[in-house]
């Protein structure tokens, strides 16, 4: 007339537990990681995918004024460079606005690191315009286009990657490599930044690479 | 009645104030939070948040007098490249808020009559499937803004800060 039995039947639900909470524990680890999986990669990835050494050199282009430039005519200065076009509604004008004010805040510092936006989309941004569209970032910052041969070959040697996508009705967007490359004044990549950042976090870039 | 048509004139200025704010809909969806970049093209982008109160909806399209195209279109980064990817209409779960922002789903203005200067506005009508036409006033920001002057709207979420991605 005991009841042996309630003694183990209520052990098993602890030992159930035991059992299932590392599971469960294991499985929550699991999708947390998931976010980060599936998010861009990060400037790591991003540096395996561009060979440093192998990034900038080059490129004839022509300024807001249609005068020729190239990548020496800024002798002793250091580059922030941003290949982006006009028309683009979101990406570009957040990242050129990052440059000119992070450039802006580092004072005297910032002198020596002229900013430049090279347009993706010579066949619209004519000289005057992309004058013009720098000019409303900071009057330091520097735009350039050229013929598409010349474009082609800038953003080849900087590891660019463009593409025209059609918008319906005869419009269209470009799709294109976004990041911000500092070139050192001998011309050999300095550091590669992420587009997105803040201005205080990109200025903290450009002085990590200056040291 | 005299009191309350002294207060009307200062009504109208704090309606006035707040000009990026929808109230809710019938239906319940509200518009917060809308904003625009200056442009010297004639491609913009309008940035806001939705926040979905009542039932189930869709955002189906947009247009604006200042503009011959209105296209929503998500920005996708794959491995260095900035995708755009055009979005037919945008879903809006009961309860959902959805950002249009800078660094992701954005609102694209095509063939503006003229480039978007700061300090202008202009109104820009959402159609929705069940609370029909929203109308926004969208004040113009500097061609750089990451968000609205006055800073996040109150009652609904900020815009998600940039640099996210």
């Amino acid at each position: 007339m005991t009841q042996p039995v309630s003694a183990p039947a209520r052990r098993r639900g602890p030992s159930l537990w035991l059992v299932l909470a590392p599971v469960i524990l294991t499985v929550l680890l699991l999708l947390s990681t998931i976010p980060y999986i599936m998010t861009t990669p990060d400037m790591a990835d991003m540096a395996a995918m561009h060979d440093m050494r192998a990034v900038g050199g080059s490129f004839r282009l022509v300024d807001g004024n249609n005068r020729p430039v190239t990548d020496r005519s800024w002798p002793g200065r250091w580059q922030l460079i941003y290949f982006g076009y006009t028309h683009c509604p979101a990406s570009c004008p957040t990242a050129l606005n990052s440059m000119a004010e992070a450039v802006d805040s580092m004072g005297a510092e910032g002198k020596t690191v002229q900013p430049l936006f090279i347009t993706v989309d010579p066949a619209r941004d004519t000289p005057a315009i992309v004058k013009e569209y720098a000019a409303q970032f900071s009057p330091t910052l520097v735009g350039l286009t050229g013929s598409d041969a010349a474009v082609a070959e800038a953003a080849g040697r900087y590891k660019i990657h463009y593409r025209k996508r059609d918008t319906g009705s005869g419009s269209y967007a470009m799709d294109h490599s976004s990041i911000v490359y500092l070139m050192r004044p001998d011309g050999r990549l300095g550091a590669m930044i992420p587009a997105t950042d803040p201005p205080p976090a990109m200025a903290k870039e450009i002085r990590e690479a200056m040291r | 009645v005299r009191h309350a048509l002294s207060f009307a004139p200062l009504l109208a200025g704090l309606l006035a104030a707040t000009p990026a704010v929808a109230a809710p809909t019938a239906t319940g969806v509200a518009v917060s939070g809308a904003w625009a970049r200056a442009t010297v093209t004639d491609t913009g982008g309008v940035f806001l948040t939705l926040s979905d109160h009542g039932p189930a909806d869709e955002l189906l399209s947009a247009d604006t007098p200042i503009a011959a195209k209105v296209s929503f279109h998500d920005m996708v980064m794959r491995g260095d490249v900035m995708e755009m990817r055009p979005l037919g209409t945008v879903p809006l779960a009961s309860g959902q808020m959805i950002s249009f922002s800078p660094d992701g789903r954005h609102i694209m203005l095509e063939s503006l009559r003229q480039p978007l200067r700061r300090g202008t506005s202009f109104p820009l009508v959402l159609h929705f499937r069940q609370a029909g036409a929203v109308t926004v006033t969208v004040p113009v920001e500097g061609p750089g803004a990451s968000g609205p002057a006055a800073g996040p709207s109150t009652g609904t979420a900020a815009g998600p800060a940039t640099g996210a991605r």
